[in-house]
């Protein structure tokens, strides 16, 4: 398969003064600042839950109460902690990237580390050929990964922001196939790219229920971390699209 | 007080493992890149356990067992294995060359702490 030739295009809303790009980029760090301290707040209640749970069972210890009913309580509890703190480093992980590469990385390692995802791909819209150009990949070359039409048949769900999320065992595609995951990236309505999972790792064998929040969390934000990492681009004198970044990378 | 050493390459699993670690109460971690970057920390600090990946750029996690099961100095030191390479072979290899555990990622946090808790035996 051939690589597309870089194409450096303006992106649609060119007009954005570099005040009103500022303002954005404020915006975004602040927005997700205050998540990153709402989530630290559930981390440390959970926490302080957990040590509840663990001295109301030390209190009930050889009473006439059911002691395995505190047991899968602090199991679930253990389980939600281990979920916050997956999706908190996740999340700040994802916002403290200012370059473009830098970015790449983090989704790389969120995808194979958090999720077990081996063979993936982060796509990008590019608006003037129509078509997804592939912006980092996992478990195969980025050249061998298809680039499919925007208006192709896989994608009609993501690119109208429809995630491809299915429960139960999941079974390893080729890359020529559709993705058994396809999660849209999301600018506001606008859909900027999607996440394509086409094989999970051999001792991952279906998706759990903190894989389904980190997806949201990737397809709500990481749209806007590149958009927050173009515009850094922009903001140093290289003005470029949002798909433009592949050729950064 | 009991310290533990976390050699992985990926600064966000890195902070995750960090993270559950934190948990135990009263064991202070320190962070290393790679294998090297391990082996130049435990030249200079006394650890009592490693948590190492195995798929690691300069030194992987296998070599850095090798290395700290051949030194007279460190051999005793228990070490945990937490990597993406789910295959047995891989868990045996791992174990043969002297590993104590072997964790495949995506990880459960309570998973690791039990083994640090047991390894450690607090």
């Amino acid at each position: 398969m051939t690589t597309t030739p870089p194409s450096p295009s303006a992106p649609p809303k060119q007009a954005e003064t570099p005040a009103l790009a500022e303002h954005k980029r404020e915006f975004i760090e602040t927005f997700f600042k205050r998540g990153a301290e709402l989530t630290e707040e559930l981390i440390r209640e959970n926490e302080r839950l957990r040590q509840r749970v663990v001295e109301l069972e030390a209190s009930t210890r050889g009473g006439s109460e059911a002691p395995h009913d505190y047991a899968a309580r602090l199991l679930e509890i253990e389980r939600e902690n281990n979920n916050l703190a997956n999706l908190f480093v996740a999340s700040q992980a994802l916002h403290s990237a200012v370059e473009l590469g830098e970015l790449a990385s983090v989704l790389v390692e969120i995808l194979l580390n958090f999720v077990g995802a081996k063979t993936f791909a982060i796509q990008l819209v590019d608006e003037e050929r129509g078509i997804l150009r592939t912006l980092v990949s996992e478990g195969v070359e980025r050249s061998d990964v298809p680039q499919p039409s925007i208006g192709n048949a896989a994608l009609v769900g993501p690119m109208r922001g429809e995630a491809l999320l299915p429960t139960g065992p999941l079974r390893a595609r080729p890359v020529t196939a559709a993705p058994m995951v396809c999660v849209p990236l999301k600018l506001g309505e606008k859909i900027v790219g999607i996440i394509a999972v086409w094989e999970l790792l051999l001792q991952k064998t279906e998706l759990a229920d903190v894989d389904f929040e980190l997806f949201k969390l990737l397809g709500d934000h990481a749209g806007s971390a590149l958009q927050s990492a173009r515009l850094g681009a922009e903001l140093k004198g290289r003005p470029l699209a949002l798909w433009g970044a592949v050729d950064l990378v | 007080m009991p310290t533990a050493l976390v050699v992985e390459d990926s600064p966000t699993m890195r902070q995750l493992i960090v993270f559950a670690l934190h948990r135990v109460k009263g064991l202070s971690v320190v962070e290393a890149r790679d294998g090297v970057d391990a082996l130049g920390k435990l030249a200079t600090t006394t650890f009592d356990i490693i948590l190492t990946d195995i798929n690691m750029p300069i030194m992987d996690g296998l070599k850095l067992v090798r290395r700290i099961r051949s030194d007279d100095a460190l051999k005793h030191i228990p070490v945990i294995i937490i990597t993406t390479e789910g295959a047995e072979e891989d868990r045996q290899r791992a174990l043969a060359l002297g590993a104590n555990t072997y964790i495949t990622k995506p990880i459960q946090a309570p998973q690791v702490i039990a083994k640090v808790k047991e390894l450690l035996a607090l």
